[in-house]
């Protein structure tokens, strides 16, 4: 199956500050894919390339085979939502999501057709002569949204859309972006800072670092298997433990010697090895392989989970527990940490970020 | 502590002296042009149309009534397409001389209308035809430009830049967005700009004596001349239809205005 979206060797660069390194990347048709970093990371950067809002200084970009780099904007026909949303003040709702077909000179019937189809997809029957001003930031959403659908788009760009709205807004409006991107089958790059919302939506991740790309995968893949020391530490939350590989399947943390068979890729004299909470088990007695002996300093009671902070002769560990079940634990108790040979994620400590 | 009653009564106190301050001359000017005698006395002995009736068979005033308004409709036409021309490109690049450009335009506000008129003569004189109304025109541009230019520029500074990279996404040329986005949401200061270019230049009158034309002159510049000659009732007759026409106009516009206003200027989303 060949691409629908191929970046290829990207790069953008501002006087001497190199916005986007060589980035190359490729999507498939109807993919909802997510460009995911934190600020100044060149997501937005990658957006605007693919938009056409950003001159490339290098690379190409090729869209359903057909090289787009030099394409201006307004022939490129994309939708893009905005992170204001970027409406007309001085248009209603029904003007705002009728004007990319006014400009193609589509038939009024036609045109009034279209957008009350669409105003009924972003749920908005009926409101299609409010002006921007007369709604809520969660309406104004969704008229960007079927404002840039409109055209019918060869892709939807989506750029921090949810980050003007308040939080329950915010997950409602995640799951109608699905539901749409769902319906139109559209193929959406999706920017944002937020790990929780580029989980909750897409089906692939970039990740992107000082203009640099991490690593691509599926939320599980980069999870479970954070191919840099950025994306590791960047997403979820981790104990990393600093020791080397004092023989095959040894990883010896300040002395302590535990049993590890996480592949290890490449060479380096040290090594991290790092552990989810949930990979932790904290129990009254050695119950794994690989455990240390520990004093619980905390209990926080969220819920669903327990969170646990204890102090090892290895450095303070965090553990998740379900809040149900288990043996009950307190602060000032004496534990054992244990986790499988197999659990977590063993990298190089000099690997960038 | 004062009570918020005792601000309450001064504020409207204030505001009512303040509205006096302002109307008072207006109204003791339109109250004498109704006087029926042969001398201005406020209150007037008695009341009539007469000095209207002798303003409206004066061709000295009629004609120049007709010059003011063409003067001024020609200037706020002509300065409203170079005002707004020019906060386009100044507000929207950067580039070398563009503060010292935008200075240099705003100037003529602060000069005094009278060294204006000076300079101006003495340009006209050595350049121009004699019985031609550039001199005019030129001097009346130069003092209406800033309004335009300042209010234009004002509301492009109000407009997101992204609207005009949506309204790109969406297929529309730079000419397109320029006509059918910025221009629409500029419109109320524009339209501002230009009603008080069209005022000024129709009140001015420094600019307008010393360029005046040896056969026509604006309508302020004919009441200068009557009343530096003798206090003609006439004079205060010719007043109240300038007032009545310059509260017309704001008031027409206001209308179209202040509803533009509505639609255009205030984008905030209502929580």
């Amino acid at each position: 199956m060949n691409a629908y979206l191929e970046l290829d060797r990207v790069e953008v660069s501002y006087g001497a500050v190199q916005a986007l390194h060589p980035l190359t990347l490729s999507m498939q048709a109807g993919e909802f894919f997510c460009l995911l970093g934190p600020s100044g990371c060149g997501k937005t950067t990658t957006l605007g390339i693919v938009a056409g809002f950003t001159r490339a200084g290098g690379g190409r970009v090729l869209l359903g085979g057909q090289d787009v780099t030099m394409m201006p904007p307004q022939q490129r026909q994309m939708g893009v939502v905005f992170q204001n949303y970027a409406l007309f003040p001085h248009m209603t709702a029904a003007q705002n999501v009728g004007y990319g077909l006014k400009l193609r000179k589509r038939e009024a019937a036609d045109i009034e057709r279209r957008v009350n189809e669409l105003l009924a997809l972003v749920r908005l029957e009926g409101k299609g002569d409010r002006y921007p001003r007369q709604m809520s930031g969660g309406e104004q959403q969704r008229v960007a949204i079927a404002r840039a659908l409109a055209i019918e788009p060869r892709l939807l760009l989506l750029d921090e859309p949810l980050s003007n709205l308040d939080a329950r807004l915010r997950e409602e409006m995640r799951n109608e972006l699905k539901r749409i991107q769902r319906t139109t089958g559209v193929t959406t790059i999706f920017v944002t800072h937020d790990q929780e919302e580029a989980f909750g939506a897409a089906d692939r991740i970039a990740i992107l670092n000082h203009g640099r790309l991490e690593q691509v995968g599926t939320p599980t893949e980069i999870y479970q298997s954070p191919r840099s020391m950025f994306v590791a530490n960047f997403i979820g939350r981790s104990n990393a433990l600093n020791g080397t590989l004092s023989a095959p399947g040894v990883f010896e943390v300040q002395g302590q010697r535990f049993a590890c068979s996480r592949p290890a890729a490449g060479s380096s004299r040290s090594w991290v090895l790092f552990l989810r909470p949930e990979e932790l088990k904290i129990t009254r007695n050695p119950a794994s392989t690989n455990s240390v002996r520990g004093t619980v300093v905390e209990v926080i009671y969220i819920g669903a989970i327990v969170n646990m902070r204890v102090k090892t002769d290895i450095g303070e560990l965090l553990a998740y527990r379900l809040g149900t079940g288990g043996e009950p634990v307190a602060a000032g108790d004496a534990v054992q940490v244990g986790w499988e040979p197999g659990a977590g994620s063993l990298l190089p400590a000099d690997a960038h970020g | 502590m004062i009570g918020s009653a005792f601000w309450r009564t001064a504020r409207r106190v204030f505001a009512i002296a303040f509205a006096c301050f302002m109307l008072m001359p207006l109204t003791v000017i339109l109250v004498v042009s109704f006087t029926n005698e042969g001398y201005v006395r406020f209150p007037p002995a008695s009341f009539g149309l007469r000095w209207y009736k002798a303003a409206l068979e004066n061709s000295y005033f009629t004609g120049g009534f007709v010059f003011s308004l063409e003067v001024a409709t020609f200037v706020a036409i002509v300065s409203g397409v170079l005002g707004i021309a020019a906060a386009l490109v100044l507000a929207r690049y950067r580039f070398r001389g563009r503060e010292a450009i935008v200075s240099l335009l705003m100037m003529p506000i602060a000069l005094p209308h009278i060294v204006l008129a000076i300079a101006l003569l003495q340009v006209v004189a050595t350049i121009s035809v004699p019985s031609s109304p550039y001199g005019l025109v030129a001097g009346h541009l130069l003092i209406t430009l800033p309004y335009v230019l300042r209010l234009t520029m004002a509301s492009l500074a109000g407009i997101d830049r992204q609207i005009e990279t949506a309204s790109a996404s969406l297929g529309a040329s730079p000419w397109q967005t320029l006509r059918l986005v910025i221009l629409p949401m500029i419109a109320p200061g524009a339209v501002a700009g230009i009603l008080f270019a069209f005022l000024i230049s129709f009140d001015e009158v420094t600019i307008s004596l010393f360029t005046a034309l040896p056969d026509r002159t604006t309508l302020p510049a004919e009441i200068f001349g009557f009343a530096s000659h003798g206090s003609d009732p006439i004079v205060t007759a010719v007043s109240g239809v300038m007032i009545l026409f310059a509260a017309i106009l704001v008031i027409v516009v206001e209308r179209f205005f202040g509803v533009l206003r509505l639609i255009a200027n205030e984008d905030r989303p209502i929580e």
